[in-house]
């Protein structure tokens, strides 16, 4: 088996009473595709907030590449190469296109670059996810699909070797979908591993090797797609008994 | 995304040279003392843009911070008899340090709380310095001008030459935060706090250099205050006008470039000096809430964002634009020219009038119909009301020419509104 790339060791994160995330415990190993659901409010946001750095989970810890990660804010847990896209895009809107590609590119991306070099980095990028003819377009005047492909356009750019994207899909039609999972296919090809929040069922069996099931706040379980789906605790746990 | 930066070199260097020969040129005292204040309002609308308008922090606490850089000179004078670059220098580092110390304690809170905790720091100074006996407390202090500066006739004009160095390197600094790294990085917190965080963005620490870097820019106007009143008091130092000034001014001019700042105080502060003269001063920040209210809800992105709408925009827009500009200029030159006409109903009409057109302005840009005819009725009423001179025909014909053109949007709009629905059918 391939190295151990982020291992989440005993999460626990609590909102006042309420238990978020109880005791979670994933591996994901280098280039893995690893599909996360679970039914609303099951925990898989709070997951990937504590994994990215918005929340700080209270117990248990988070590696990435062998280092305990916990104390690092966000923005230095993208520098080491965690990146996310968000469930609402969250563009920035005063900026072109190109421009919100230049923020993690100068800022995230690890070496150092001369500005011609950030530009045609970012073109690179655009014309991957096929958005190079808006280049220079202001992000607020963008479509839907459009948006989603920006929102996983920048976190390419912050040069990840784990990307979470957290519903990239959602609101998507069926079309759009696979434009959106074959893009995700392509950057797993080129070694970047990821972990796909995602509720549409089709997108998850068919991108997922391994599929992880939250529910409450616990892992229920965690195994190849067709086991997963047949088991009941998931069964449960989405239609009730 | 790159531009040459010989043009804005130049013109810096240009405005220096151009303030240093009026120096020699000019001979009446009160326009250095008058220009003083516009530039005064260019340091502080830059710095507050720092914050509010590249990183979207709104500091209502700028009143706070001039008196850090006023007060710091006072002890440093009273003290050590300290030379001006001292004065500025320790001005400036003693508000940037308050800055930083502010940005610790209220970037956490977002928005509106934000705001207001900058506004209690202002008072809290404010209380502290009127308890403070060694600075005169609500006594105020005198503070004696030195006798001779070298190279200069008089104090004022040396004044006015320190203060221009200033308003150019805080100008000079802008522009280059906002052209690297660091000033991309501002507007992405500014855009989206969290998606920036989560792009790599050293979130906090570039809040903080924004604070300590903007309360400096603050501390370094106030600096050399205490020689230019003379007399410092509480009331005056921590004035609410410098607040509503530098947030208005940004606003008007435009908030996400180094010009907005320039444009909006060298325009709202020009007028209010000639309102100063003509009406009273007491009118200055009526003049400042009726221009902001039309921007803030008309044009929101202030002048610069218009001209960008402008240089971009079809027929019809430009027209209304360009009519909502006329518009607002007629009424502001209105106001300075029949404001101070007699008194009574005669000068409530002369500031009535000129507010209405300023309106209609406002309005020609979303109702060009209404707007329009609000220029031309006010633009009448002045007429009828103070007869056709030198003067006052410029406020006229500005605000008629407005008019026309706000009808001309108007009638460009409904066209081709029209042409669309015909082609549809």
């Amino acid at each position: 088996m391939a190295e151990v790339l982020l291992q989440i060791k005993d999460v626990t994160k609590r909102f006042g009473g309420f238990i978020a995330l109880d005791a979670v415990n994933i591996e994901v190993f280098a280039g893995e595709r690893l599909g996360l659901i679970g039914p609303n409010g099951s925990g898989k946001s709070t997951l990937v907030n504590c994994v990215s750095g918005t929340l700080r989970n209270e117990g248990g810890s988070i590696l990435f590449d062998g280092a305990d990660i916990r104390g690092l804010p966000a923005h230095q847990r993208t520098r080491r190469g965690i990146a996310r896209s968000f469930q609402i895009p969250k563009p920035f809107t005063s900026m072109t296109v190109l421009e919100n590609l230049a923020i993690p590119l100068e800022y995230a991306a690890r070496e150092w670059a001369h500005p011609s070099q950030v530009i045609d980095d970012a073109m690179a990028i655009l014309s991957q996810v096929g958005l190079e003819q808006k280049a220079n377009e202001r992000s607020n005047g963008l479509t839907q699909i459009e948006l989603r492909k920006l929102e996983l356009a920048r976190a390419m750019a912050a040069k990840p070797k784990l990307l979470i994207a957290d519903e990239a899909m959602a609101g998507l039609s069926s079309t759009e979908v696979d434009d959106i999972l074959a893009l995700l296919l392509m950057l797993n090809e080129h070694g970047i591993t990821i972990i796909m929040i995602e509720h549409i069922m089709r997108a998850v069996m068919r991108f997922s090797q391994r599929i992880v099931v939250l529910d409450a706040g616990r892992k229920i379980a965690d195994g190849a797609p067709e086991d997963v789906v047949r088991d009941p605790a998931v069964e449960k746990a989405y239609l009730g008994e | 995304m790159r531009r040459s930066s010989l043009p804005f070199l130049i013109g810096i260097a240009v405005v220096a040279f151009l303030g240093i020969a009026a120096t020699r040129l000019l001979g009446n005292q009160y326009y250095y003392f008058a220009a003083y204040v516009v530039l005064q309002y260019v340091v502080l609308a830059t710095g507050w843009n720092i914050l509010g308008g590249y990183t979207g922090y709104v500091n209502f606490g700028v009143a706070g911070f001039f008196a850090i850089g006023a007060y710091t000179s006072v002890v440093l004078i009273k003290l050590l008899g300290a030379p001006m670059p001292v004065l500025i220098l320790a001005g400036g580092i003693v508000a940037g340090l308050v800055g930083l110390g502010t940005g610790y304690l209220t970037l956490r809170l977002k928005g509106v709380f934000f705001s207001i905790a900058t506004l209690a720091l202002a008072i809290v100074l404010q209380t502290f310095v009127t308890n403070w006996d060694y600075v005169g407390g609500s006594r105020g202090v005198y503070t004696i001008r030195p006798r001779e500066v070298p190279f200069f006739d008089n104090y004022v004009e040396y004044l006015f030459i320190v203060m221009l160095l200033l308003a150019l390197g805080a100008v000079a600094a802008a522009w280059l935060i906002e052209r690297s790294w660091i000033g991309r990085g501002l507007a992405a917190i500014r855009d989206d706090e969290q998606a920036a965080e989560a792009m790599g963005v050293p979130t906090l620490r570039l809040k903080l250099f924004a604070t300590t870097v903007s309360g400096f820019m603050m501390g370094i106007a106030g600096a050399p205050y205490p020689y230019y009143v003379t007399y410092l008091d509480p009331a005056s130092g921590f004035s609410l006008a410098y607040a509503v000034n530098s947030v208005a001014m940004p606003l008007i001019g435009g908030t996400t470039s180094w010009l907005g700042p320039v444009i909006g105080a060298v325009l709202l502060g020009t007028l209010q000096q000639v309102a100063t003269v003509t009406i009273s001063s007491a009118l200055n920040l009526l003049i400042v809430g009726v221009n902001l209210v039309m921007f803030v809800t008309v044009a929101p992105e202030g002048i610069l964002g218009l001209a960008r709408e402008f240089a971009e925009g079809r027929p019809g827009r430009r027209a209304a634009i360009a009519a909502m500009i006329l518009g607002i200029l007629a009424g502001d030159t209105g106001i300075a020219i029949t404001g101070a006409a007699g008194a009574g109903l005669l000068q409530l009409l002369g500031i009535a009038i000129p507010l209405l057109t300023i309106v209609g302005g406002g309005l020609a840009l979303v109702r060009p119909g209404i707007g329009g005819l609000m220029m031309l009725a006010s633009a009448a009423a002045t007429a009828a009301v103070f007869g056709l001179d030198v003067l006052t025909a410029i406020p006229i014909a500005i605000g008629a020419i407005g008019g026309a053109l706000a009808y001309l949007a108007r009638y460009r709009i409904t066209a081709s509104a029209g042409y669309e629905a015909l082609r549809r059918a």
